[in-house]
């Protein structure tokens, strides 16, 4: 058999690879030789800003005003549905520390992790939806920083958080009338 | 002269005229059965991780959201893989210590990511979207199978292009309610009423080769 041949022979085998199901391109994650850090995930350089993604609005990205102190208003108007998505992300988000109820007994506290204060401590009742958004934003004490969250819904899971603050705290004059005779009763 | 064929010469015709069918049938029946078993297509099989990580102690003890780590499942494609960050949320305090967390700890330390290994992958001529299966009331389980017991994550169905089109035809039996879409070992309600999904569930090429 001729080198020729033997090279034919090869490719005729070649051709039984499934080149389709491997394409020459990358996946999201893959590994990429191609970059010195082989990351197919780019990270964007320092300093660059993508086009129309400027976080120019500073109540709505840092939670602070123009004066740098941390706003008391929430950057957008909230409906009963953004409180179900609040109560939603942080279920998924907060609830492994912070307990469902915002306590501060969830799972990994329980298996050790450092305890957080409770939501209806005197400070974090009084405690402004921008210094919450805050610390949401970038962690606080042993907190770590949770700003791969929509900023919509770190906003979202602000007002759950002032929900959860409010159920447990507050004032029986705040209630209706049906609400109060219900607390009575389960009261007797 | 002598007789060309002795009489056993029949014998051997016989045989073969009965083997080829019989033996060929046998050949293409193991093939078929070796190509639709896991041995081939994946199903059931784990993959080699970099690290340990046990779905059954996070999702079944620990009873993490599927979406504390694959955060990106319902508005992107691709349902994503933890960042090493993520893994330190918790790992910076708990098991600091562990030989079993030591990639992890490396990679956070060097900022190289940890290499996880794809265990459901589609060819790449397969455009599969997460974020429009889960909002079409698929759940993870659906797919993925129970997550929540798998000390070592496997891949769960054959990902055959039958198997596919075994839903796209008639979804309704395997869609849930969007609260049950991330629970594992959901079961429909046998008294509560059917629930109407309002999915266009398409079988032309075009949906899923492009």
């Amino acid at each position: 058999m001729s080198r020729a041949d033997a090279i034919a022979v090869l490719l005729v085998l070649a051709a039984c690879e499934q080149k389709m199901r491997d394409q020459p391109r990358l996946d999201p994650l893959e590994e990429a030789p191609f970059f010195a850090d082989d990351m197919e995930a780019r990270r964007l350089p320092p300093g660059v800003v993508p086009r129309g993604q400027a976080r120019l609005d500073r109540h709505l990205w840092e939670g602070r005003a123009a004066d740098d102190q941390f706003v008391v208003t929430y950057p957008f108007a909230l409906d009963r549905a953004d409180l179900a998505r609040g109560q939603q992300r942080f279920d998924i988000h907060c609830t492994p520390c912070h307990g469902r109820l915002g306590d501060g007994d969830g799972i990994a506290v329980r298996r050790g992790y450092p305890a957080p204060p409770g939501f209806t401590t005197a400070r974090l009742r009084d405690a402004s939806p921008g210094y919450l958004f805050d610390v949401v934003s970038h962690g606080r004490a042993t907190m770590p920083d949770y700003d791969h969250i929509d900023v919509f819904d770190r906003w979202r899971i602000v007002a759950w958080v002032q929900v959860l603050q409010l159920s447990q705290h507050a004032p029986a004059a705040v209630l209706s009338a049906d609400d109060r005779m219900h607390l009575v009763e389960a009261w007797r | 002269m002598a007789q060309l064929f002795r009489p056993s010469a029949d014998r051997r015709v016989r045989l073969v005229l009965w083997g080829l069918p019989v033996g060929l049938s046998l050949v293409g029946g193991v093939g078929y059965a070796l190509s639709r078993s896991g041995w081939s297509t994946g199903a059931g099989r784990a993959v080699e991780q970099p690290v340990p990580f046990s779905h059954e102690h996070h999702v079944g003890g620990v009873g993490l959201d599927c979406r504390y780590c694959h955060e990106t499942a319902e508005r992107a494609a691709f349902a994503g893989v933890p960042a090493t960050e993520t893994c330190m949320h918790c790992h910076a305090h708990l098991f600091p210590d562990s030989d079993l967390l030591a990639p992890v700890r490396d990679s956070w330390s060097t900022d190289r990511p940890i290499r996880w290994q794809r265990v459901h992958d589609l060819p790449d001529f397969v455009f599969f979207d997460h974020s429009i299966h889960i909002h079409a009331g698929v759940g993870c389980e659906t797919c993925h199978g129970r997550v929540d017991r798998m000390p070592r994550i496997r891949q769960f169905a054959d990902l055959s292009m039958k198997w596919c089109l075994e839903c796209h035809r008639d979804p309704t039996p395997h869609l849930r309610p969007p609260d049950a879409v991330f629970v594992m070992g959901w079961r429909p309600d046998p008294d509560a009423a059917p629930v109407s999904h309002d999915v266009d569930a398409r079988t032309s090429c075009s949906e899923c080769h492009r």
